[in-house]
């Protein structure tokens, strides 16, 4: 029993070693492949429906609602 | 709509499960107590307090969420089926660069059961081919008519809210176009806001693309680590974040407060905090399924997590009267002051306990400490994974993944929780990282 116990530790010890080590190196890439990517491009297109009319978004209500819950 | 089936055998299973639990915990404690007492070293002895305090912790956290879920899939099951209540529900579909996803999303909203609804696709400024494809759906289909926009690239925030402004429905259900929705979540939703103290009701997130080790892992992290704490969430009205690939919404209120808000990378649970601390109710609908694609790389996943970390704080930093004012809501301090715990307090400890038992294990040799540690973990997420599997209704065979659950995937995203969380602290300055479409398993 303790035999499997100490096997079972060795596991898991390493598995947490190399799981941490993993995470911080993936973390590390990210950061480095997104540092050397340069801004992204978007499209310009005016706002459009898809019958091609220009469509002007309606503005929204500065409006703080009354706290009471469900209250409008 | 089908309501969901008896699942008390598995629920039984997870009780048999749990007894083992805890009479591994009583073993770990005898463990910790014999390394206590049997050394004199302060550090030692701070450190295994907060090693029990951790333990303790994560029990209580693991028994409220298990408890109050579970009290909420009784009343929900105890639930009227129809309420008659069937307004008019406009579907917005944000895409940027999606045309290779977007047509799958579409196949599913024009497979809804609804009598009565709009989709409207609103293009980001993409430079694929997106707008052709959302164009090629543009008409009317009986219960359903398909709308597209096109606007300058300017972020998701401001394509809903684009969306919000044309949309001529009661209700607003905001969808990402890399989801697809199962038939009747547009009902099972709508149904919620026939009681109308309901601005909102967040769905269910399932993972689509289950092929390798990473994808089946947040399969189960979205029914046992998300779904879990939003069933429990919902049992007090006040879920703390409606995901992006479904969430519903009343227009009017949307309009009221604002709509979406640009300055943070997280504006579903932005968004969701403004309605919370507004003080408006947010149910969780179980049975409204969004099945999205989640990263399938370890990289693609970690710069998925980084955005949600940081984004999740700027939004907590944009309410900082509601952090500090339990006075102003107690509902909205705790919601808060919840993600605060879960997104850096809980992380932080969790690396701590691990770097600490690697520390002890190589310094003296506490070896037991360690297994019985891991040991009782692993139990108690797999009594969680089978709860959560059954009440959902899921493949049994994402249980057996609980076993790497917390000492893998767990510790990796919570590395990355606590980098993002120095660098959000430190102002880094961040971009938004847009995720590779595959468009496979649609």
């Amino acid at each position: 029993m303790q035999e499997f116990i100490d096997l079972l530790s060795k596991v898991i010890f390493f598995t947490i070693v190399a799981t941490i080590v993993l995470a911080v190196v993936t973390y590390i890439a990210y950061k480095v492949r997104n540092a050397r990517r340069g801004p992204s491009q978007a499209g310009s297109h005016p706002i459009l429906s898809d019958d091609g009319s220009f469509l002007e978004p309606v503005l929204f209500e500065k409006y703080v609602p009354n706290p009471v819950k469900g209250e409008e | 709509m089908k309501k969901p089936k008896s699942t008390y055998p598995l629920v039984f299973l997870s009780v048999t499960i749990f007894t083992l639990f805890l009479a591994i915990f009583v073993h770990a404690v005898t463990e910790v107590r014999g390394y206590y007492f049997g050394q004199r070293s302060l550090f030692i002895t701070i450190s295994i307090s907060m090693l029990v305090f951790f333990l303790f912790v994560l029990i209580a956290r693991y028994l409220i969420l298990l408890w109050f879920s579970f009290m909420q899939q009784l009343e929900y099951l105890r639930q009227q089926e129809d309420t008659g209540y069937r307004p008019l529900v406009s579907v917005l579909v944000p895409a940027y660069n999606e045309d290779r996803v977007l047509e799958p999303a579409l196949k599913s909203l024009l497979a809804q059961d609804y009598p009565y609804y709009e989709v409207i696709v609103i293009d980001d400024g993409s430079l694929d081919q997106t707008f052709l494809v959302a164009q090629k759906f543009v008409g009317d289909y009986g219960n359903a008519r398909i709308r597209a926009l096109r606007q300058p690239n300017r972020g998701k925030a401001a394509a809903l809210n684009m969306g919000i402004s044309v949309a001529k429905g009661e209700l607003v259900l905001c969808m990402d176009a890399d989801s697809n929705l199962v038939p009747g979540a547009i009902s099972s939703m709508v149904q919620h806001f026939s009681d109308r103290t309901v601005a909102a009701v967040a769905g269910n997130v399932k993972v689509r693309n289950r092929k390798n080790l990473w994808t089946k892992l947040q399969a189960l992290e979205y029914i046992e680590g998300l779904n879990m704490v939003r069933q429990a969430q919902s049992f007090f009205r006040s879920v703390n974040i409606i995901p992006g690939p479904i969430g519903m919404f009343r227009r009017d209120i949307l309009l009221r407060v604002g709509g979406y808000e640009s300055d943070t990378f997280a504006e579903d649970a932005d968004l969701t905090l403004k309605l919370v601390s507004f003080g408006y109710g947010i149910r969780y609908e179980p049975r409204a399924i969004s099945m999205t694609e989640a990263p399938e790389e370890l990289l693609d996943l970690i710069k998925q997590r980084y955005r949600w970390t940081r984004g999740i704080l700027q939004s907590m930093k944009k309410r900082p009267e509601v952090l500090l004012q339990p006075w102003k809501g107690v509902t909205t301090f705790f919601i808060l002051w919840y993600m605060m715990f879960e997104t850096v307090l809980w992380p932080a400890m969790n690396i701590f306990a691990n770097v600490f038992l690697i520390g002890m294990n190589l310094a003296y040799g506490m070896v037991g400490l360690l297994v019985f540690w891991f040991l009782q973990l692993t139990i108690l997420d797999v009594v969680a994974a089978i709860h959560c599997i059954a009440v959902e209704e899921e493949e049994l065979s994402l249980a057996p993944y609980a076993i790497i659950y917390r000492i893998v995937f767990i510790l990796i995203i919570d590395v990355c929780k606590v980098l993002a969380t120095v660098e959000e602290v430190l102002g880094f300055k961040m971009t938004w990282g847009k995720l590779t479409r595959i468009g496979t398993g649609s």
